[in-house]
């Protein structure tokens, strides 16, 4: 799709680059600097299981268009070992290398929307998104703006 | 974290956070988000990281020609360094959420096994079973925010129907029609023997799912029930 963003990653520079990217995105499509922050961290957690389960895969980042609001959806994909028990992972204290399990579960609580689709030995696909409602106010002068280009074309 | 780790990570962090005052970036930002994520596995708190992050930035101030554009900077590597803490802030926020669900679990069940186990229940007529399933439906519904209960028992050898709320339609062709659109449980109800004596059907408002838990309470509730007219029934069949 037009609008999507790919971003192959296989080291921790990657990881700015899609932080970087979705950053710029998000606050195109008018999400507050603390869900900016919130969106960029999800990616964070989400390269770095990526790296570390799978070694590489790869970030799309698109922006979605609703009437009454806009999204952005992050895809993670890779070709790692897959995960047996998704439910087991997206909850908490549950980890396969150590730590606070911050990752999955910690992802999926900044985002509105969380999804994985894995299969043990064929990989493992995050799906993400993170949505901001157009206020009464913005969808009067998209409206607007709508109706002077009309005007003037 | 002890008192020279806290050193060593306070000296981590104001350097991280001079380098993006400094250079900027989004390099400078995901080092703040690895300083979070490093003080909330170290078990830093909050508030400490708070202080960490405002003694750095006086220290930094002092020798900074521009205190504004470093403050803004500062401003930005903080909002990124509490993220983590967000993680683990709203892990907290929906295990208090799970709590208060498994509460009134309990309260619903005990409510209803209390009623149940009312020995007076088998000694009376048709008409407390229909309490039973009436105060079954009610709880089933209320518990599960479903749109609508209904309860089908084979009683004295005869089916009883209640619904909840009493009233909506249960015909097949109104619940398929919807059942494109809704999630809806049915739950069998059944003699200890394993003869099915009746259904517990549970029908979730447009657009909503339920959980397992709401699948384990009801299981739960079509137990009590089926043991309440299986007791009512027994008593009905005594010589």
């Amino acid at each position: 799709m037009a609008d999507e963003t790919r971003i192959p990653v296989a080291s921790d520079v990657d990881m700015v680059v899609a932080r970087s990217q979705a950053r710029m995105l998000a606050l195109r499509l008018g999400f507050s600097n603390t869900d900016a922050t919130l969106i960029a961290t999800a990616i964070s957690e989400i390269t770095r299981n990526i790296l570390a389960h799978a070694g590489n895969g790869e970030l799309v980042i698109e922006p979605l268009y609703e009437n009454h609001r806009f999204g952005l959806v992050v895809e993670a994909r890779d070709s790692g070992p897959g995960i047996r028990d998704i439910q087991s992972a997206l909850g908490d204290g549950y980890t396969s290398r150590g730590g606070l399990g911050l990752g999955l579960p910690g992802a999926r609580r900044l985002m509105d929307e969380f999804e994985v689709i894995s299969t043990v030995g064929s990989g493992t696909t995050v799906r993400m998104t993170k949505w901001r409602i157009r206020d009464d106010l913005e969808l009067l002068r998209a409206r607007r703006a709508v109706r002077e280009a009309d005007g003037g074309s | 974290m002890n008192d020279a780790s806290h050193a060593a990570f306070s000296r981590s962090y104001r350097r991280a956070l001079v380098s993006h005052i400094v250079t900027g970036g989004e390099a400078g930002l995901r080092e703040a988000y690895e300083m979070g994520r490093q003080a909330v596995s170290a078990g830093l708190s909050l508030i400490e990281l708070v202080s960490v992050h405002h003694q750095a930035l006086a220290d930094e101030l002092r020798s900074s020609a521009s205190a504004s554009d470093a403050t803004l900077a500062a401003g930005q590597f903080m909002a990124e360094s509490v993220s983590a803490f967000e993680m683990i802030h709203r892990g907290f926020r929906e295990a208090v959420d799970r709590s208060e669900e498994a509460r009134r679990s309990a309260v619903v069940i005990r409510s209803l096994s209390h009623f149940c186990s009312d020995p007076a229940l088998a000694s009376e007529d048709k008409a407390s079973i229909e309490e039973v399933l009436r105060l079954g439906a009610e709880h089933a519904r209320e518990f599960t925010d479903a749109e609508h209960c209904s309860i089908i028992a084979l009683v004295d050898g005869s089916p009883l129907l209640v619904a909840d709320p009493p009233g909506m339609p249960t015909s097949g062709a109104h619940l398929s029609a919807k059942r494109t659109e809704t999630a809806r449980l049915t739950i069998p109800l059944a003699a200890l023997s394993g003869r099915r004596i009746g259904t517990l059907d549970v029908q979730a408002r447009n657009g909503a799912v339920f959980s397992s838990d709401d699948t384990a309470v009801l299981v739960l509730l079509a137990e009590m029930i089926s043991a309440a007219i299986e007791r009512q029934t027994l008593y009905a069949s005594r010589p």
